[in-house]
């Protein structure tokens, strides 16, 4: 017996040493984010107000910076490539280890038969990426083939080989928490001016849904419920098909009979201006789209739910890097005036006004309310034909003239008068004799501007002037 | 099940467990339980043949003891068996061969001669029957056991813990030496020969190193049966004694596979006349044992080759070394001389064995003689790469000599608890980092398995 005893300490104590020289290789030959912390976890715990789960269609479809900026609410995009909804429940899970939010938005997109294009096992690697303990390990267990599952679950399997090419740095672990600054957004870009409204075919039959999809939907469902967690159902825009369509109607027939809020965006698509192309490519959409989406949402989400908002200091430092990157995105190619103003106005940033006013033959009423909304008190319709000055920050005037206006901003020295803008002592290029308007953030590291010729026919925006219409 | 796969662990634990955990004779139900699942993991097929295997020489064996007559049947009908189903995917590729066939039919003859000759007396028990002829640890690819050995062992076999833990590490030793060292070996000897271009430099590297590859391969495995057949109280000898350091062919035949050396060698050799009648049939007979050894391999030309390769090899030392007559000092030297000849005439008999082709064989050989300079990037190792490379073979000659000269699992185990447990972590933690495991990776591809 005693012997025994000893035969099984001694294998037991043997696993153990395995199990951690196992668990130290793997952290050392892993190839990604070496942070003991993930992204999410390293979020100051309880802070979150909403987490939106679901496939990429929320990575690039709802912007925490713009959700807080309209609404000072805190949200994550806790999603992941393709994220079936079986996977959505295990990131709830892991979602509540550290935070209890108020809403929790699921994009429906991996209920459609259009996740067939998802059909692979590194969705579930994706995600278990961003999940620990058992959370990480039922996710993978849902790949099929248990080989790799197997693979995934115990990684140094696939990494050890890489003893050729780590470095000493590898073998240090960094207790260091995970840059959280993109708070799951993907900012994607837009390279289309083509605008034209999604193409919305009309429902034509039912559709079946995946029974596991239902039966997952309703476990987070109860989840949220025995949690206190409102769900929020939504479906970004995409180019939808028919098959999709019927699908998706079924997902809301679905989500009526479970008494689950939702928001159809495709259907709303033509009410938010949304455009195919502008806003969005065929399965994603681009920061304009994406700011589009999430400024509705902050409406329907202040109408509709009541938090507790806690503001945090860390938090907040980390949304203003989210914001700068967005605003210089959402400025950065951008051909409408309108648009260009009204990012500027809500940026708060540095705002220099150039107008040469001489030109100018008329300016309406909503013009001038727009550059009036930048932070000037000047009246465009009054003094259409002066010569005008200004540099704003944060929606404050510091500077004003119709000669030269000057200013100096977190030691930056700025210049403008009716030839040139100068910042630093250098001389801006591209600059028009009429009217021009740049937006820089406040240490001026990077900077967006937009030259209005109004003698040419795109001067305001008339129609879809600046964009290819159909 | 391959011994270097992960459930093999768990079943090995669990198996040890429930073996000890009953008294004799019921821990021998358990054991036929344990083979028996044991030969469910492969194709359904196997636990076919290998039951009528052992049910036909269950029979004939208790026939033998009654009547010596009975014998020839027995081996006719075995050897009748064992050439059908070994050549039958000569003419059906998608015949696979019943795994282990080779080596339990070996047993099985043993067992039917030295019942003729009254060695032994016939196993009346079926179950332990069956447990000789299917022990898990050995059915595979050996090493043949035979079953008075086999027999007396287990029957005999108590709880022993330091037996159990030297059968233990000794199993990890050979997981090690396989996945660590053999299979990384492996790796360049294919990186070599799966490039045509590679010639002179290259060609001897590759010569040289699959000669280690086989041995460390085989080594490895004979080194997991032994353990695991420790662990059950079975002592099967050892099947490997550094046979690279042996000065002669003669030599290494009593240290390379040992189990099957020992067979041909009680079975064949000296039924055939052995060394007792003239020096012409002593030669004939090393050349006939040498020739179905390699027959028994496989049917290929080059294998036939191989084998008459050793034989003579065997035939004309054997003529130059007696003429001999040395003295201490240059016993020395020429042991060492005849260390470095003797590997490298096995290892050029090893390129016939490594190639199904006559014709590949023959083009590697002359590719040795196509001078190339050598440069370890073309064969797509790194410079760290090339520096394990070196330290692993640096590590193999030390414990080669060491193991010429010590049971290295005995002086290990007698060392202090911390010393071993020292050894024990940096065996995982090397195990763990250095092994060849993991995506792509077959564990169940050990060489001689297909023998």
């Amino acid at each position: 017996m005693k012997t025994t005893v000893k035969i099984l300490f001694k294998s037991l104590l043997l696993l153990i040493i395995t199990a951690i020289l196992c668990a130290y290789f793997s952290y050392v030959f892993f190839v990604g984010n070496k942070n003991l912390k993930t992204a999410f976890q390293s979020i100051p715990k309880n802070m979150l107000d909403v987490v939106i789960l679901g496939s990429s269609h929320t990575q690039y479809g709802i912007n925490p910076a713009i959700l807080n900026n309209e609404t000072n609410l805190y949200a994550y995009v806790n999603a992941s490539a393709c994220q079936p909804i079986e996977v959505s429940y295990q990131m709830l899970k892991e979602t509540l280890k550290t935070q209890k939010p108020k809403v929790v938005i699921l994009d429906v997109f991996t209920m459609l038969p259009a996740k067939e294009v998802c059909h692979a096992n590194s969705v579930y690697k994706m995600a278990s990426d961003e999940m620990t303990g058992m959370e990480k390990i039922n996710t993978l267990m849902y790949i099929d083939d248990k080989d790799t599952a197997f693979n995934y679950i115990f990684n140094i399997r696939m990494y050890h080989q890489r003893w050729k090419e780590v470095n000493i740095d590898d073998f240090v672990i960094k207790n260091n928490k995970s840059n959280y600054d993109h708070f799951g957004y993907i900012n994607l870009p837009s390279n289309d001016l083509n605008f034209r409204f999604l193409d919305i075919p009309e429902r034509n039959s039912k559709y079946e849904l995946d029974k596991k999809d239902i039966k997952y939907l309703k476990k987070i469902k109860e989840l949220c419920d025995k949690k206190g967690m409102q769900l929020l159902l939504i479906k970004t825009p995409f180019d939808i098909n028919q098959d999709n369509l019927n699908a998706l109607m079924s997902v809301w027939d679905l989500a009526n009979s479970l008494n689950i809020k939702y928001i159809d965006f495709i259907e709303k698509s033509k009410d938010l201006g949304f455009a195919f192309g502008v806003d969005s490519e065929t399965w994603h959409n681009t920061n304009w789209g994406a700011y589009k989406i999430t400024k509705y949402l902050s409406e329907y989400l202040t109408e509709n739910y009541k938090f507790n908002h806690i503001d945090n200091r860390e938090i907040n430092i980390n949304l203003k890097y989210l914001k700068n990157s967005t605003y210089f995105s959402l400025l950065n190619n951008l051909p409408d005036p309108y648009a260009f103003i009204k990012y500027a106005s809500e940026f708060k940033g540095v705002v220099i006004i150039k107008y040469n006013g001489s030109n100018k033959t008329s300016i309406t009423k909503v013009e001038n309310e727009l550059m009036q909304s930048l932070g000037t008190n000047n009246n465009f319709i009054w003094n259409k034909n002066l010569n005008y000055y200004a540099i704003i920050k944060s929606g404050e005037l510091i500077a004003e003239s119709n000669k030269e206006a000057k200013a100096v901003i977190n030691g930056n020295s700025i210049v403008v008068n009716k030839n040139s803008v100068i910042v630093n002592d250098k001389e801006l290029d591209d600059i028009s004799n009429e009217l021009t308007l740049i937006v820089a953030d406040e240490s001026f590291s990077w900077k967006q501007s937009m030259n209005i010729n109004y003698a040419s026919k795109w001067f305001w925006k008339v129609g879809c002037d600046g964009y290819v219409c159909k | 099940m391959s011994f270097t796969s992960l459930v093999f662990i768990p079943f090995l634990f669990t198996s040890f467990l429930l073996y000890y955990t009953l008294k004799k004779p019921y821990r021998y139900y358990v054991l036929f339980l344990i083979n028996i699942l044991f030969l469910l993991t492969y194709l359904k097929i196997n636990i076919v043949i290998i039951s009528i295997f052992t049910i036909f020489s269950y029979f004939i064996g208790i026939l033998i003891e009654k009547n010596k007559k009975n014998l020839f049947l027995g081996i006719f009908s075995i050897v009748l068996f064992f050439v059908i189903l070994k050549y039958y995917n000569f003419f059906d590729k998608n015949f696979i061969v019943p795994i282990g066939m080779s080596f339990y039919s070996f047993k099985i003859i043993s067992y039917f001669i030295d019942l003729s000759r009254k060695k032994i007396k016939a196993e009346k028990s079926f179950i332990y029957f069956f447990n000789y002829i299917t022990f898990f640890p050995t059915l595979l690819s050996g090493p043949i056991t035979r079953f008075n050995k086999f027999n007396e062992s287990i029957k005999s076999s108590e709880f022993n813990y330091i037996k159990i833990r030297n059968g233990a590490f000794l199993c990890a030793c050979g997981i090690f030496e396989k996945v660590v060292i053999s299979d990384f070996f492996g790796i360049i000897v294919y990186n070599i020969f799966s490039n045509e271009k590679l010639t002179g430099s290259f060609t001897i590297l590759g010569i040289l190193l699959y000669a280690f590859q086989i041995y460390l391969d085989f080594d490895s495995y004979s080194n997991i049966a032994i353990g695991v057949s420790k662990m059950f109280g079975v002592d099967c000898g050892i099947n490997f004694k550094t046979p690279y350091l042996s000065s002669n062919i003669k030599e290494f035949w009593r240290r390379w596979h040992i189990s099957l050396s020992s067979w041909f060698k009680d079975y064949v050799y000296i039924p055939l006349g052995g060394n007792r009648k003239s020096k012409s049939s002593k030669n004939w007979n090393t050349i006939i044992v040498f020739v179905l050894s390699g027959m028994w391999h496989g049917s290929t030309l080059n294998f036939l080759i191989w084998g008459l390769g050793h034989g003579l090899l065997l035939v004309l030392e054997d003529s130059i070394l007696s003429k001999f007559k040395l003295n201490k000092t240059f016993n020395l030297l020429f042991k060492i001389i005849g260390i470095f000849l003797n590997y490298i005439f096995v290892s050029v008999l090893f390129v016939f064995f490594k190639f199904e082709k006559f014709s590949d064989a023959f083009r590697t050989l002359k590719n040795v003689f196509i001078p190339m300079n050598f440069d370890y990037t073309l064969i797509n190792l790194n410079g760290r790469e090339w520096n394990w490379f070196i330290i692993l073979i640096c590590f193999m000659i030390i414990i080669e000599i060491c193991r010429y000269f010590a049971d290295m699992t005995s002086l290990i185990g007698k060392q202090f608890v911390v010393i071993r447990w020292v050894i024990y972590i940096c065996m995982i933690a090397i195990f763990i980092v250095f092994g060849i495991y993991g995506l792509q990776y077959n564990p169940a591809d050990f060489i001689y398995k297909h023998f």
